[in-house]
């Protein structure tokens, strides 16, 4: 044992740089020491294995150096270049005695895994598939990846709960380990959930905060880019940090890196939407006001042309009834006229006519009279001493006259008697005689 | 189009639709006022899609079930 221990610590004078994968760190929680363990692979087959010693005082000088400069803690499964001294103890055997851990060498590996990463997600079609969905107008409905006692949740609860234009959200946290290699499984988790209930969401925000830029290499692992990628609703990252963007955070729909960015990135789309609705407004108004008016004017237009129009019809028709109007009386008056001369013509004619009648009449009479006068003068002589003849009798048959002759009257009741009728034995006879009367009293009657 | 299936940013799209609509087409008084009774609906269903939802966490969480 003895030799051996002597051979090897004459040939191994000086450490050496090894390049290895820790597949396992093993620490000490009592002692902080560490007992890594250490394998070259070719392929899958492990060519070589040893077990490590990472003394305590030398592993928190190398975690705290290799945290600020890469973001991650020494842990199991890494790639690492470390600077070892071979040690050979008779009780425990060989191991490695680790001085130093390449922390550059890890952040070439981390560059390298990304890049990586990146040529997988771009050869898979994914890398841009997130970015291509459509951003919704109103990002109202949120599914929330992050953990309750984040403060990068609580600031963005904050500003999306008390905007003061009264916007209304809807959010829901689906609780996740944001940094560290764990948060890989459990952020895909929570996504394969919300995807069942995606019909409920508009985004998916996946919001970190206050874990300054240490764990952030789990969002350049290549399974939760791809998911995030592929994840059918947009994905908004928050995660929060300072220094290079994330995988996941390339293949985003949109990175707007700290969560009040990311709350105030919403409340902006809430706001543009308010001013889009705004001028939607506004431009209806307009353009109905216009229109409005462009038909009151050409309806105004059309009532100016009819009225004007039909006054010159109106007046038109006036001059053509008032033309035929004194066309009719002047006809009419000549008409009138004519038809005097006419009538008076004609009474002329007349007139003249009748006289000649008369005339020819008169003569004809006069023609009459001289041959019918003589002949008619005679007959009349005759006619007249006829007549005197008759009268001459007529007088002496005058009751006076006969009166004078001896002749009388008899009347009984002022009527004269001519008959035997009707006179009765006591009636007073008057008997009228030429010169008085005498009045008896009837004794007796004989009827012949 | 029911007020349920409608979407905000289907309304929106149908809003500037009809602006479009009535800035470069001729459009008749009557045309006019069904376009403004549409308009006058589709933004009142946007404008309160800016300060309510109808969401609610626990019919989500028993869908989750």
């Amino acid at each position: 044992m003895e030799s051996i221990s002597s051979v090897i610590n004459r040939t191994y004078t000086r450490p050496f740089w090894i390049k290895a994968e820790m597949i396992k760190l093993n620490y000490y929680t009592k002692s902080h020491h560490c007992y890594p363990d250490m394998v070259e692979k070719e392929g899958n087959r492990i060519k070589a294995q040893i077990r490590t010693t990472l003394w305590s005082s030398t592993y928190f000088r190398i975690n705290a150096n290799f945290l600020k400069k890469t973001g991650k803690t020494l842990g199991d499964g890494m790639n690492i270049l470390f600077l070892a001294e071979v040690k050979f103890d008779a009780l425990h055997g060989l191991s490695l005695n680790i001085l130093d851990i390449d922390a550059d060498y890890e952040i070439g590996q981390l560059a390298k895994a990304k890049n990586d990463c990146i040529a997988k997600l771009k050869g898979n079609k994914l890398f841009e598939r997130n970015k291509s969905l459509h951003f919704p107008l109103l990002p109202k409905r949120i599914a929330i990846i992050s953990v309750n006692t984040s403060k990068g949740y609580h600031d963005f609860i904050n500003i999306i709960e008390n905007n003061t234009r009264g916007y209304k959200f809807f959010y829901m946290l689906f609780p996740a380990l944001l940094q560290g290699d764990a948060a890989v499984d459990s952020i895909i988790n929570q996504l394969e959930i919300i995807e069942r209930v995606k019909h409920h969401f508009d985004i998916v925000t996946i919001i970190r905060g206050g874990g300054g830029d240490v764990g952030l290499s789990c969002y350049d692992n290549y399974d939760l880019a791809a998911k995030v990628a592929s994840f059918p609703l947009p994905v908004i990252s928050g995660i929060g940090h300072s220094t290079n963007e994330t995988v996941v955070e390339m293949v985003a729909n949109y990175n707007p890196i700290t969560p009040t960015d990311l709350a105030y990135f919403l409340q902006q789309s809430f706001d543009n939407n308010a001013v889009r609705i705004q001028e939607i407004e506004s431009s209806i108004k307009n353009i109905s006001n216009t229109v409005i008016q462009v038909n009151k004017e050409k309806i105004n237009g059309i009532t100016d042309y009819i009225k004007n129009k039909s006054a010159i019809t109106i007046q038109k028709e006036n001059n053509i009834i008032n033309t035929f109007s004194n066309s009719i009386k002047n006809y009419s008056k000549s008409v009138i006229y004519e038809n005097k001369n006419l009538i008076r013509n004609s009474v002329k004619s007349v007139h003249y006519l009748s006289k000649n009648i008369i005339f020819i009449q008169k003569q004809s009479l006069n023609g009459l009279k001289s041959r019918q006068i003589p002949l008619l003068r005679n007959k009349f002589l005759d006619e007249f001493s006829t007549l005197i003849h008759i009268s001459e009798k007529i007088e002496l048959l005058k009751p006076e006259n006969l009166l004078k002759k001896g002749y009388s009257l008899s009347y009984i009741n002022g009527r004269i008697v001519s008959d035997i009728d009707n006179i009765k034995e006591g009636d007073i006879l008057t008997t009228k005689l030429n010169k008085g009367e005498i009045e008896s009293k009837i004794i007796k009657t004989k009827k012949r | 189009m029911s007020k349920e299936k409608l979407k905000y940013d289907e309304a929106i799209v149908e809003l500037e639709l009809i602006v479009k609509e009535m800035e470069y087409g001729e459009i008749s008084v009557d045309e006019l006022s069904v376009k403004i009774k549409r308009s006058a609906f589709l933004i009142d269903f946007c404008k309160k899609k800016l300060k309510s939802t109808e969401e609610d966490v626990d019919s989500i969480l028993k869908e989750m079930e």
